[in-house]
């Protein structure tokens, strides 16, 4: 599936130039608030009407054409989307909120059951809950299971994970990694921080805003890099917000009196200090940039069990500080000030050990 | 108790009950004080003698000084309103009944009663109109006809009788064709307005009219005799000025006055 | 009780139910669009639904005469079709439901506009069409308001008494609660019945009033409580 858009939209002091051509799995859009995310989103839905362009889904159907005049209404586009402010139906439970679209789904068109997502997203024991009942996360889930079973070609997220606390940020980050990996439904992920597009997604476009001496706000959608790539012209367009590494492991064992776990993800095994899972649990674990020590040569007897031997892949600069990409078996990414980088004299195929706190290291246990 | 702001509706609803009761403790008790002594009287009299009157009171204002104010309308409705205590000093009835009504309950001078005039009663259709009845019975192929209502309208109660007498009242009102009004008046006005297509009024009250046409007089034997009355009314703070009114109704010139308008003298 | 009192109950009652039934769907339809729409010639559609709360009842029951007049082109044609408005329960009716339908559109009206239009969108995008988002979101949302938007006008439709004199026949059968009432106050000696039946009009009137606060306050907690084997 390709996601292709070339359009324009005006209104008011506001105009969007909007052109973006992906394949990927997970295709994020970063601007900052105002830059007409939503209004992209928008177009995309159908709620709002360009002036010009076309916007189409290769291997579905056309959405918008305007020179055609072909504009296919809402309720026909098959795209799921998440909102930022969830929308569940007040006045439905859970269960009658989830099924909403899969009931207007025909039968043949059906790609995806309820017992999956209800799996997938850890809903059974809400599904006879009230709509207003529920916490914020959990509505976000829902409001995630709600879109995916009307069975949409793609499903366009909203700042899925702002004005989350951290640890709800991990929850849902971990579930939509989850849905990364085992459903092959796109994805499109409109944010403004670039921290959270990053986790996700495989490629990333930038909004740019320019306001012209008449306060004329015009925005335009710059090319599809990948997320480091898209780096450099970040600092016209939003933070970078904290480096982080998310890694997808399964618990191996679980020592409750010493207060950790033993999680593996592929060759790399990392200790954590979540022990609320149980072996054979999947989890995801975020590594924070700058809670990385990297060495050299010869090791001390360090206190950390998290010591990992690697090769440096990459540097970047960014903002006055060295981003190097290190493969211990995963690839993870640390900061280090540009002076460390230097002294430690660091290129490209360096070996190194990447150590870390158990402490520092958050996990998310996912399913169960 | 209340407190903080809490006072704030409990005060408003205590002021609005209060202006409230004001109003109704104001419009309870006599407003005779307004009327200044002897120089005006107020007459009720039932609506079709409303241009006659009108006139009488010019004269009367003319000779006597005395100014003279209206309200017309039903006269079994004026009845009720003299019962309840309105300020009037003459009473003007177009049907014995309501004069009577109001003579038993003492609302009357039972010295200064009088019968001033009498009148007939019609049959009208609008002007324009091409399906003329002839007599009561051609009434059943109209559709509707506006008539007052006998209950307290004297006009209504005539026609009422005439219609019964010719056994028509049951079968049109059973069939829907009978509108009632609230005064004589009302029906000559669904008729100038072609709302009905025929009405029952007095002979006076057609002439007044050139949207309307009398189609036929109902006899003099298919009703009560129609009579109008007058009486002064017992609580008068006027009463010499009253009995001046009600002596020229019965004047030779007042009889002028009335035939020339269609009226029979009594 | 006289059979007269109890016809011109009767007919208030049923005078109240024809309102409603005349005006709900298009009240809903309108309180829809001057909720949900912006068009030209907006504010004159909403001057002209709530003209009649303003205006005296008279004057609309006036109007009503003019327009339905066997004399004008809508009232022949009626009548060709057998049907007479002036003067019969089809007027009354009528009259009734021009003089409901301001406030039922009014309080459906903020009824739908408390209803966030994005859960309509949200709808949409599940594949929703409008008219089947309309019943599956808008209406279960806005159905308190549309109960007591329903009431209201049924109360009011229950005590008009100015376009209902306008176009009742007066006779027995055809009187009102209202009408009932002016027609024993204008007859000397009938106080008894003037008070029975200012009794019952209040105490309908109250009673169309707690019910519409108990359907509303019910279908309130039925919706947004929990619900247990929903």
């Amino acid at each position: 599936m390709a996601l292709e858009m070339d359009f324009r939209f005006r209104r008011g002091d506001f105009s969007l130039e909007a052109a973006l051509s992906s394949r990927e799995k997970v295709t994020g859009l970063v601007g900052p608030s105002g830059s007409g995310k939503t209004t992209i989103l928008m177009s995309l839905i159908g709620i709002l009407r360009p002036q010009s362009g076309y916007i189409r889904i290769l291997g579905e159907s056309e959405l918008f054409c305007a020179e055609r005049g072909i504009s296919v209404p809402i309720e026909k586009r098959r795209l799921g989307v998440v909102f930022q402010e969830n929308l569940l139906f007040p006045h439905l439970n859970v269960m009658d909120n989830l099924l909403f679209g899969y009931r207007l789904t025909p039968a043949a068109q059906r790609r995806l059951e309820p017992d999956e997502i209800y799996d997938l997203l850890d809903l059974r024991r809400l599904l006879r809950r009230g709509a207003g009942s529920l916490s914020g996360g959990e509505q976000r889930r829902v409001a995630i299971g709600r879109a995916l079973l009307a069975s949409p070609s793609m499903l366009l997220l909203d700042e899925p994970l702002t004005g989350l606390d951290a640890t709800l940020r991990d929850r849902i980050l971990a579930y939509l990694l989850r849905l990364k990996s085992e459903l092959s439904i796109p994805m499109v992920y409109v944010s403004h921080s670039f921290a959270d597009i990053t986790a996700i997604c495989d490629r990333v476009a930038l909004i740019e805003v320019e306001v012209d001496e008449r306060h004329h706000k015009h925005s335009k959608v710059s090319g599809l890099k990948k997320p480091h790539a898209a780096f450099a012209d970040l600092s016209g367009v939003v933070r970078a917000g904290p480096i982080e590494t998310i890694i997808e492991a399964v618990v191996e064992r679980v020592d409750k009196t010493a207060g950790y776990a033993q999680v593996r993800s592929g060759p790399l095994e990392l200790f954590v200090t979540d022990t609320s899972g149980s072996p054979g649990q999947k989890c995801f674990v975020t590594i924070g940039g700058e809670d990385i020590i990297l060495s050299l040569g010869e090791l001390p007897r360090l206190s950390s069990r998290n010591v990992w031997r690697g090769r440096v892949l990459d540097l970047e600069s960014y903002q006055e500080r060295t981003i190097v990409s290190v493969d211990v078996g995963r690839q993870i990414r640390t900061v280090l000030t540009v002076e460390s980088a230097r002294e430690l004299e660091l290129k490209p195929g360096s070996e190194v050990h990447v150590i870390v706190k158990a402490n520092s290291l958050r996990a998310v246990m996912v399913g169960g | 108790m209340l407190s903080g702001k809490r006072w704030l509706p409990a005060a408003a609803y205590t002021i609005m009950i209060a202006v409230l009761v004001g109003l109704a403790a104001a419009g309870c008790g006599p407003k005779g004080e307004n009327q200044q002594a002897a120089k005006e009287i107020v007459v009720y009299a039932a609506a079709s003698t409303t241009e006659v009157i009108e006139e009488v009171g010019k004269v009367f204002t003319a000779q006597t000084g005395v100014k003279v104010g209206f309200e017309f309308g039903s006269s079994g409705f004026l009845a009720r309103k003299i019962e309840s205590g309105a300020p009037t000093d003459v009473f003007i009835s177009a049907d014995e009944r309501w004069i009577k009504y109001a003579d038993e309950k003492n609302l009357l001078d039972h010295d200064h009663l009088i019968l001033f005039a009498r009148s007939s009663l019609v049959c009208i259709v609008p002007a324009g109109s091409q399906n003329t009845p002839a007599s009561p019975q051609e009434l059943a192929g109209l559709e509707r006809i506006s008539v007052g209502d006998p209950a307290h309208v004297p006009a209504g109660k005539y026609a009422n009788e005439a219609l019964s007498y010719y056994n028509l009242w049951d079968s049109l009102l059973g069939q829907g064709k009978i509108v009632l009004t609230m005064d004589v008046r009302a029906a000559m006005s669904y008729v100038e307005q072609g709302v009905v297509q025929a009405g029952i009024v007095y002979s006076t009250d057609a002439s007044l009219s050139d949207k309307v046409k009398v189609a036929f007089t109902f006899s003099d034997e298919s009703h009560s005799p129609i009579t109008y009355h007058a009486g002064i009314v017992s609580r008068t703070a006027n009463k010499a000025e009253a009995i001046e009114f009600i002596n020229f109704l019965g004047s030779e010139k007042f009889h002028q006055l009335i035939v020339s308008r269609g009226f029979k003298t009594p | 009780m006289q059979n007269q009192e109890i016809s011109a109950i009767l007919l208030s009652l049923l005078m109240g139910v024809c309102a409603v039934i005349l005006t709900i769907v298009p009240g809903v339809a309108l309180a829809w669009l001057l909720s949900r729409r912006k068009f030209p010639g907006k504010t004159l559609v909403e001057t002209v639904v709530f003209l009649p709360l303003v205006i005296p009842p008279v004057v609309t029951g006036y109007f009503l005469i003019k327009v339905f007049s066997q004399q004008k082109l809508l009232g022949s044609l009626l009548a060709e079709l057998g049907i007479r408005v002036i003067f019969s329960w089809t007027g009354m009716a009528i009259a009734a439901a021009v003089m409901g339908l301001p406030l039922l559109v009014r309080t459906v009206r903020s009824a739908f506009d408390n209803v966030n239009p994005k859960l309509e969108a949200a709808a949409r995008t599940l594949g929703c069409s409008p008219l089947r988002t309309f019943f599956a979101v808008t209406l279960p949302l806005s159905w308190p308001g549309i109960v007591a938007g329903s009431v209201l006008c049924f109360a009011r439709a229950l005590g008009d008494f100015g376009a209902t004199a306008m176009v009742s026949a007066g006779t027995e059968g055809n009187r009102t609660i209202s009408l009932e009432i002016f027609h024993h106050y204008q007859s000397p000696g009938h106080e008894a019945e003037v008070l029975r039946l200012a009794a019952i009009s209040l105490i309908l009137s109250a009673l169309a009033l707690i019910a519409s606060e108990m359907l509303a306050a019910s279908s309130k907690t039925a919706r947004f409580g929990e619900r247990q084997g929903g």
